[in-house]
């Protein structure tokens, strides 16, 4: 059954969106997706493993919904401001970012790099796609 | 409102006498509100068109769902560009940093044409649809982009409740569940809800989708699945593809209603074909936000939702890897809409897409089930044979 917040799927989305969610959730590589109101609209099957949970179980959350349970945290673990991360940047400035930061998984913190790119279209702005990868330990620590 | 077929095919106009039946021109629509003339597409079908509206129509407007060339082709042999006496708005999908005009150009200019896009002595102004619907001549207009190779649109045309959608290149399957997919991330069901009439992408057989897959073009049982997402009153498949010749179409014809017969769908499908005139006068309104259905797990129930009130409810809970349907009812003031159907339809899909079978205990529910075979692969296993034919 859906999630009671997921009755918002039935909410009309522009074609940038629906093609994202159709292009990210065929990927292997981790993948989420905002709308324009920055509320995560969807995550694809390898952030879920990240995550631990499917999109179908956790259905749309804001974004302050999705940070107070995911983070980005710093490297000692302390929460970091919202305001420089890749999809805070891409929102608010409409371009490409990429971060480095921690995140709180099924498996405890996780280092992650990630790139956000705003969803651009002939009616402007619609949301946002961000992809990340999980640094593997033997990699180093958060730089 | 009346829906003139001027040109069905797609792709490439295919002329002869193996097309004669269903038309060898490329995309065109005529849609008369009153007095006011629409044109979807400028296929070459809109050359006949425009003979057919010269001396008698001074203002129109043409409403292009993208530039590709079966859909402007005809725009330089349509007689109203050549009359000063005229006013035509054309309406296109919007593209970053180039006006419509000057994309429309690269067609209607040297090497291309004898003519440039400046010299037509009709009064033409063209423009980008906006964002929001609009009205022309009391018709709102509703344009929205849609899933195909390019900036493409979808257009609604709406007026007395009475709705036509057109969608002549459109694969919204692309990626997509049709069958599963939450409605508001299907391209183009917004557009098509409720429609009284759904002109619809039909160029692939179910065979042939495999190797077009991408192109931006539906297979038949796309078109129908979304057609039956979309709960348009009746489907008129077009954009035949040229290798389809008319022995081929009528045989497509005949396996279409089959199979939105065999899924118990209301309503009627057909094939387009030049020529056709579709009268929408008499069609049942078809609100523009019709009935929905969603799901409230913290009341166990399916509910039917209405102009954001409830009427109407289907009550469930959940048994191991089954659900149990227990009961539904609409309220007495809708009774006999098909609202009932439509919760139970509902309802059903949302428990398939859950991953659970269904123990439909309720006896509206099982009755549902007899009259639709699709969904009798839900019914929890033990139970299935009771629901086979």
């Amino acid at each position: 059954m859906n999630d009671p917040e997921n009755q918002e799927d039935d909410r009309e989305q522009p074609l940038e969106l629906i093609l994202a969610r159709n292009l990210v959730s065929v990927f292997s590589l981790p993948a989420l997706l905002v709308d324009v109101e920055a509320r995560i609209v969807f995550f694809n099957d390898a952030a879920a493993e990240v995550v631990g949970s499917p999109f179908e179980e956790i259905g749309t959350m804001s974004s302050e919904e999705w940070n107070a349970r995911y983070g980005p945290y710093d490297e000692r673990g302390a929460p970091l401001a919202a305001d420089e991360l890749p999809l805070t940047i891409a929102v608010r400035e409409g371009r490409p970012a990429y971060g480095r930061f921690r995140v709180k998984g099924d498996r405890g913190l996780l280092d992650v790099e990630a790139g956000a790119l705003p969803l651009l279209g002939p009616a402007g702005y619609h949301g946002a796609m961000v992809f990340f990868w999980v640094v593997p330990e033997d990699a180093g620590g958060m730089r | 409102m009346r829906a003139t077929l001027w040109g069905v095919r797609g792709s490439v106009p295919v002329p002869g006498p193996a097309t004669e039946r269903f038309g060898g021109n490329t995309s065109c629509v005529q849609v008369s509100v009153g007095e006011s003339e629409f044109v979807l597409d400028a296929g070459t079908g809109i050359r006949e068109l425009g003979a057919a509206l010269a001396g008698r129509c001074r203002r129109l407007h043409v409403l292009l769902t993208h530039l590709h060339l079966d859909h402007i082709q005809g725009l330089m042999f349509f007689a109203p560009f050549f009359d000063p006496e005229v006013e035509i708005t054309v309406w296109g999908p919007p593209a970053a940093g180039r006006e419509l005009r000057k994309r429309l150009a690269r067609y209607i200019s040297n090497p291309l044409s004898p003519i440039e896009i400046g010299e037509l002595p009709a009064q033409v102004t063209f423009r980008d649809v906006p964002q929001e619907p609009w009205r022309i001549d009391g018709v709102e207009v509703r344009a929205a982009l849609v899933s195909h190779r390019g900036p493409t649109l979808g257009y609604r045309l709406s007026q007395d409740g009475t709705s036509l959608c057109y969608l002549p290149d459109h694969e919204p399957a692309l990626g997509s569940d049709l069958a599963r997919a939450p409605g508001g991330w299907i391209s183009g069901l917004g557009l098509a809800r409720g429609a009284a009439l759904l002109i619809h992408d039909c160029q692939y057989t179910e065979d042939e989708y495999p190797a077009h897959r991408g192109w931006g073009h539906s297979s038949l049982p796309d078109a129908l699945a979304f057609a039956r997402r979309s709960h348009a009153q009746r489907l008129l498949l077009v954009h035949h593809d040229p290798w389809h010749d008319d022995a081929f179409l009528e045989a497509l014809g005949r396996e279409a209603s089959d199979r939105w017969a065999h899924g118990g769908n209301a309503g009627r499908v057909e094939l387009g074909r030049e020529g056709d005139v579709l009268d929408l006068a008499g069609a049942v309104p078809s609100p523009d936000m019709p009935a929905v259905v969603v799901d409230n797990p913290s009341e166990s129930r399916f509910e039917l939702r209405l102009d954001d009130q409830l009427i109407g409810r289907a009550e469930y809970r959940p048994a191991g890897d089954s659900v149990i349907v227990a009961h539904t009812e609409v309220d007495a003031g809708h009774e006999g809409e098909g609202l009932g159907s439509l919760l139970v339809r509902e309802a059903l899909e949302g428990i398939r897409a859950s991953g659970k079978t269904v123990i439909p205990t309720c006896p509206f529910t099982a009755a549902y089930i007899r009259r639709h075979p699709e969904f009798v692969d839900l019914v929890e296993a033990s139970l299935r044979s009771q629901f086979s034919a």
